[in-house]
């Protein structure tokens, strides 16, 4: 890889093309392998695609960017708190249309924070829904019979499942 | 995309679950159901909990009723104290409805709890003795079988008292890390007969009591026999007096004489004894009262006196840590509490991994004292009750072990 590149192109699954830096795409494994077997030069014509929808893709490409000045040079606890509250801000998108995509997306690319973050959002908002809520999010169809669920009932009488 | 959300997705999700919401998860469908009640979830679950930057943070105190004169009845209730996550304190209260297994005037100790589950047990000699190992999370119990070595005629019985005056019954819970199992170990004194004491040794995987033929030092519980057993270090310890130096009308008059102490130890993997020494105590302090309490976090054992001054008014309570585990030079005094603090200090209850002392004040009130910070937070009430704590994590333990676990 020349190392006068400072951003490469790659296309999302729906064929649309993004730039993103280097230092930022470091930030998942794959594509760092990548940028380590793959001519990025100008006049290179392969552009690489990522298995995630452009949608998706703007989302990591915004959490990579941010998060790369800190991964690559460390950061002060002021810079940390900042990234934090930073984190929050950015997780604040729907479930189903984009949580779920960031979830798989960030375990495809190997991007052990942007998974962490996206696993622990999803539990908090699930910390407060009923079953049937959880089902909706996740497009589960019951398969318990309903005497399999006053089974489960009676099992965890501890616990609430409404 | 969701029909075939990836089941390693969900896994890392639930384990972000506090307990009670991961059981819930178990009615959302077959999948998840399977995936939740293995047991390899179920471990991974305990060790992240654990390892966890925030997982002692938890308290769980058991409070009794006092027993009074001529009433019978007692009460045990259960709550569990979190300040994970710097929210909000709660102080949930739990009834604990399995108590009908246990004779209404048999005194029920806290045995001690460990990850996530809690030991408790009927304080009796007799064949009839109920033992049981709960999860306060789930809500479900097994109950032991009874124990092997029993004695069949019934002591007089001095529960509120201060000796029981013819068995010492010590009870320890623990984990056993090699076999991944957990253990209930029972020793019984027959004061009167002074033969080696008898030990029964229970294992959760097996289901069954064993009776143990090993070397146990000659040991008297005195009024010890109240306190949980305190597991550190893979090993569980209780406070005990020599049998043969202790002079109960001393003891009533003088307070604790701590060269006549030592702490028994029991190795849960290795199923073997030992005596560990105490500190040597200061020539112009005397110590009233003592108790062994766990270091969390740090597997290490703390000891706490309540040290009067030589016939001054004055009562300290000073905390003391064996910094080197089995290392009797390594006890060091790490601080002391003006026992005239917050309003007077009746005792520790323990001490957390963050450094902070749960005291049970003179007015009934328990607090997390941090000693360095000076910062005082308040628990809540235990006026008219006895009180144990543990540090304590929520597991799932018992959540497939159907059915030999009952729920309650």
């Amino acid at each position: 890889m020349s190392s006068s590149v400072e951003a490469i192109t790659v296309l999302s699954s729906d064929g649309d093309e993004f730039k993103i830096t280097v230092s930022a795409a470091k930030l998942s494994k794959p594509l760092n392998w990548m940028l380590e077997d793959v001519c990025f030069s100008d006049d290179c014509d392969e552009v690489p695609t990522i298995e995630v929808n452009s949608k998706t893709l703007v989302k990591v490409i915004e959490y990579c960017e941010k998060h790369a000045p800190r991964a690559n040079s460390g950061a002060s606890d002021s810079d940390a708190e900042e990234l934090k509250k930073w984190d929050i801000e950015f997780m604040k998108m729907d479930v189903k249309d984009i949580l779920f995509h960031i979830l798989m997306a960030a375990n495809y690319l190997h991007m052990e924070g942007l998974y962490d973050l996206a696993c622990q959002t999803a539990a908090d908002l699930m910390k407060g829904m009923t079953v049937s809520q959880i089902r909706k999010i996740f497009h589960i169809k019951n398969d318990f019979s309903s005497e399999e669920q006053e089974q489960l009932r009676r099992q965890h009488p501890g616990c609430s499942f409404d | 995309m969701s029909n075939h959300f990836p089941l390693e997705i969900v896994e890392e999700i639930l384990h972000r679950l506090p307990v009670k919401s991961i059981v819930k998860c178990t009615s959302v469908c077959k999948a998840w159901n399977s995936l939740i009640t293995r047991q390899t979830f179920i471990y991974d679950h305990l060790n992240r909990t654990i390892q966890a930057p925030n997982h002692n943070s938890s308290l769980f105190f058991q409070f009794r009723k006092l027993m009074l004169p001529r009433s019978l009845q007692q009460e045990e209730t259960y709550s569990l104290y979190s300040s994970v996550n710097q929210q909000a304190d709660q102080f949930s209260v739990e009834r604990f409805t399995p108590s009908h297994l246990f004779e209404p005037n048999h005194y029920m100790l806290f045995v001690g709890a460990c990850n996530g589950l809690v030991c408790s047990a009927e304080f009796s000699p007799l064949k009839s003795t109920t033992i049981i190992i709960w999860n306060p999370s789930l809500r479900k119990y097994i109950v032991l079988p009874k124990p092997i070595t029993t004695y069949k005629k019934r002591s007089r019985q001095y529960l509120g008292g201060y000796v029981n005056p013819k068995y010492d019954i010590a009870v320890g819970f623990g984990f056993d890390s090699r076999n991944n199992d957990y253990k209930v170990v029972r020793l019984m004194n027959d004061r009167c007969t002074k033969d080696t004491p008898h030990v029964e040794v229970y294992a959760l995987a097996s289901h069954i009591w064993r009776s143990i033929s090993v070397i146990v030092p000659q040991f008297f519980l005195n009024d010890h026999w109240r306190l949980p057993s305190v597991f550190v270090n893979g090993s569980l310890h209780w406070l005990v007096w020599r049998y043969d130096d202790f002079d109960a009308a001393a003891y009533q008059q003088l307070g604790v004489r701590l060269n006549d102490m030592f702490i028994l130890s029991f190795d849960v993997i290795q199923e073997t004894f030992r005596e560990l020494t105490l500190p040597q105590q200061q020539p112009n302090e005397q110590a009233v009262i003592s108790r062994l309490l766990p270091v969390e976090g740090s597997h290490s054992l703390a000891l706490v006196n309540h040290v009067s001054m030589k016939w001054g008014m004055e009562r300290v309570l000073c905390i003391w840590v064996m910094k080197d585990y089995g290392n009797a030079n390594s006890w060091t005094e790490i601080f002391r509490l003006d026992g005239g603090r917050y309003g007077g200090i009746l005792t520790v209850l323990a001490l957390t991994s963050s450094g902070k002392v749960v005291l049970t004040l003179n007015n009934g009130a328990i607090v997390l004292v941090d000693p360095i910070k000076k910062s005082v937070e308040h628990v809540g009430l235990g006026r008219m009750y006895e009180v144990f704590a543990s540090s304590f994590v929520e597991s799932l333990l018992f959540l497939n072990k159907e059915p030999d676990v009952l729920s309650f």
